[in-house]
């Protein structure tokens, strides 16, 4: 009860609302990414106490994750790469006049998928955490070890790139005071970097700046995309429910994926599409406008989103670069994520398990009674939401500190990323460097000088032995196998 | 052609980066001599094995981009057309993050408000808004978040 009270708090349901809204409407615009929503409200963050401002986090995160299916269900795009499978069924459900069923089907796989993961999230970090806090140093490191090496594994089509630009974010978390020693390095007499580089700011940089930069590359008319209209809805809660074999297969499959480091919806989505799809009596409708086509994709990439923030609260590994914005936020707080969570701040992450749960239900009750109003979201034009999108970041990378320099620091990182970006060089594995480098190195360097300066310590700990056998194996694996894939291709 | 050329100088910039910051430590990082000097292990090391890093796979990247090049140029191949087409698209995103730039010096200088009753609208010109909708549309938005940072959130903006 004590729980309930703190959460139903004007203040804190307000948050919810407003963050689901503001991501379902980010996440239905084509191009920009569950991760684009939750980097843009992240200042809005700063001034707010640390559950308001997590909950405005989460419904933008849960908002965006399902906002993406409107657009891929109207106009044959997805919004965000969660929806990328939504729109094999999605959009032809749409041009036989069916396009309201699509999204109310898309919402009702959604919700369930998110409610799933809450579930999963609620009885299943308490018991990680616990198991975690026995970990010592060697252990975090492999952890970290593991979460850098399936970012670069998964994530874009280089592992050499998604290798460079982890290790540049590595580097880049070395600026500052080091934490051992107290000697200063890389600061260049500027007492601006005495902490470090801003890690907000330097995520609003890569996500945000870079984005519209690359956007913005591209024509209007390379952008424009036939839109189908809004009709009437003709499938109800209820008959959606007869697919609940399909949603409870989809939400496993995404706390699965959701809760490994480096994964994500997109991954979930197609795998719960391809499975749904194998196992269907009416296999012979996928592709051509089939409702469980569509709930079997948004099911599973909603059930990531409770999922995603298990090694993010448990093991204080954020898994990907939208649960790497949520680090930040949570160390802005003064919050701490780990597993001294579960002991220290037991009360605030139950809180938040538990807002989780309210946060889908608005989800469904806003997706439900809004559906023609975000449904319009799609006619919003690319050049309105780049002035926003410019305030939001100057705003956002000020509020930090009040200091001009994270706005350059903003800056400069947003340069880069643009022209890393077309180079394809892939930006999470940066945001994961950086924030998992202070982490990285302060358990190696404790790792060596438990092995008075040798490495034998990882050969004497067998947890984290094996981590770091499993992390080598999937780098050999990959690497292995996307040469032979270009062998094959040649 | 083109995309192996932004591979080259991609790789170029890493491996200088790297070769900078590894020259770079041994001023900007001081070994403490109380907790340094026993151990390698010390406050430059990690950087060093970062920066080693960089280094080592920009050189591989750089070798894979030279590789792949020298046999398209081998094989022929005209980017004169792309390259048409991409300029357009960089121009305007240099257009857009010099705004930008002027936005933040702006906002230094004169405060949020002027520098938002100009700068953003301006993005929006060059990303082709025609329609006066869309301008009324951002400063209403920007009206509610200057309300929402600096009423609501108490944040102190100049």
């Amino acid at each position: 009860m004590e729980y309930l009270k703190e959460i139903f708090t004007v203040t804190n349901l307000l948050m919810m609302n407003l963050g689901m809204a503001a991501g379902i409407i980010i996440g239905a615009l084509p191009g920009l990414s569950a991760l684009l929503a939750v980097t843009v409200v992240l200042p809005f963050t700063f001034g707010m106490e640390s559950l308001p401002g997590m909950y405005l986090l989460l419904g933008t995160y849960c908002g965006a994750t399902y906002g993406g299916s409107i657009t891929a269900i109207l106009i044959n795009t997805p919004g965000t790469p969660n929806a990328a499978c939504t729109v094999l069924d999605g959009y032809p459900l749409a041009k036989r006049g069916r396009a309201a069923d699509a999204l109310e089907t898309a919402l009702v796989g959604s919700t369930f998928g998110g409610l799933f993961s809450c579930g999963v999230l609620f009885f299943l970090a308490p018991l990680i955490a616990s198991y975690a806090l026995k970990f010592g140093a060697p252990e975090y490191f492999a952890l970290c070890v593991f979460g850098i090496v399936i970012v670069i594994t998964l994530i874009g089509d280089s592992l050499r790139k998604g290798a460079l630009m982890a290790f540049l974010g590595l580097l880049i978390s070395t600026i500052g005071i080091d934490s051992i020693s107290s000697t200063s390095r890389f600061m260049f007499g500027n007492p601006n970097l005495l902490a470090g580089v801003q890690t907000v700011a330097l995520m609003l940089g890569i996500f945000a700046v870079g984005e519209i930069m690359v956007q913005s590359e591209n024509s209007a008319a390379a952008r424009k995309k036939d839109r189908v209209e809004f009709q009437k809805r003709t499938v109800n809660l209820p008959a959606l429910l007869k697919y609940w074999k399909t949603m409870l297969r989809s939400s496993v499959i995404g706390v699965g994926i959701g809760a490994v480091p480096g994964t994500g919806g997109a991954i979930a989505a197609f795998i719960s599409y391809s499975l749904a799809k194998k196992r269907s009596k009416e296999a012979q409708e996928f592709g051509n406008g089939s409702l469980e086509g569509v709930i079997a994709p948004e099911t599973a990439n909603n059930a990531v989103t409770g999922a995603a923030l298990i090694p993010l609260l448990t093991l204080g590994i954020p898994g990907d670069a939208c649960m790497a914005v949520f680090y930040g936020a949570l160390v802005m707080q003064g919050i701490t994520p780990g597993p001294s969570l579960f002991t220290q701040d037991k009360y605030w992450v139950y809180c938040i398990m538990i807002g989780l749960f309210v946060v889908n239900i608005f989800m469904y009750l806003q997706g439900h009674m809004f559906a023609k109003a975000f449904a319009n979201v799609t006619k919003i034009p690319f050049c309105v939401l780049v002035p926003c999108i410019m305030m939001f970041c100057l705003l956002g990378a000020y509020a930090i500190r009040n200091l001009f320099f994270d706005i350059v620091v903003m800056l400069l990182f947003g340069f880069v990323a643009f022209f890393l970006k077309r180079c394809n060089y892939p930006m999470p594995p940066l945001a994961i460097g950086v924030v998992l480098g202070q982490l990285t190195e302060n358990n190696l360097r404790r790792s060596v000088a438990l092995s008075n300066g040798g490495f034998s310590i990882f050969l004497q700990r067998p947890i984290a032995l094996t981590i770091l056998i499993i992390s080598f194996a999937i780098l050999c694996i990959t690497s292995i196998r996307r040469s032979k894939h270009r062998t094959d291709a040649v | 052609m083109e995309k192996e050329k932004k591979n080259l100088y991609a790789a170029i910039a890493f491996l200088i980066v790297s070769i900078v910051t590894i020259c770079a430590i041994p001023s900007q990082i001081e070994v403490n001599a109380i907790l340094g000097t026993t151990s390698s292990v010390n406050s430059r090391w990690f950087p060093l094995l970062t920066s080693g890093g960089i280094g080592i796979l920009a050189l591989m990247e750089l070798a894979a981009a030279l590789r792949k090049y020298r046999k398209l140029k081998r094989q022929g191949g005209d980017g004169t057309a792309e390259n048409k087409r991409s300029n357009r698209g960089i121009v305007r995103a240099l257009a857009i993050f010099a705004l930008f730039i002027l936005y933040a010096i702006t906002f230094k200088l004169f405060g949020f408000i002027i520098a938002t009753l100009i700068f953003p609208p301006l993005a929006l010109v060059v990303n082709g808004g025609k329609n006066w909708k869309y301008y009324v549309s951002f400063y209403l938005v920007a009206a509610i978040t200057y309300l929402l940072f600096v009423y609501a959130l108490k944040i102190v903006l100049p």
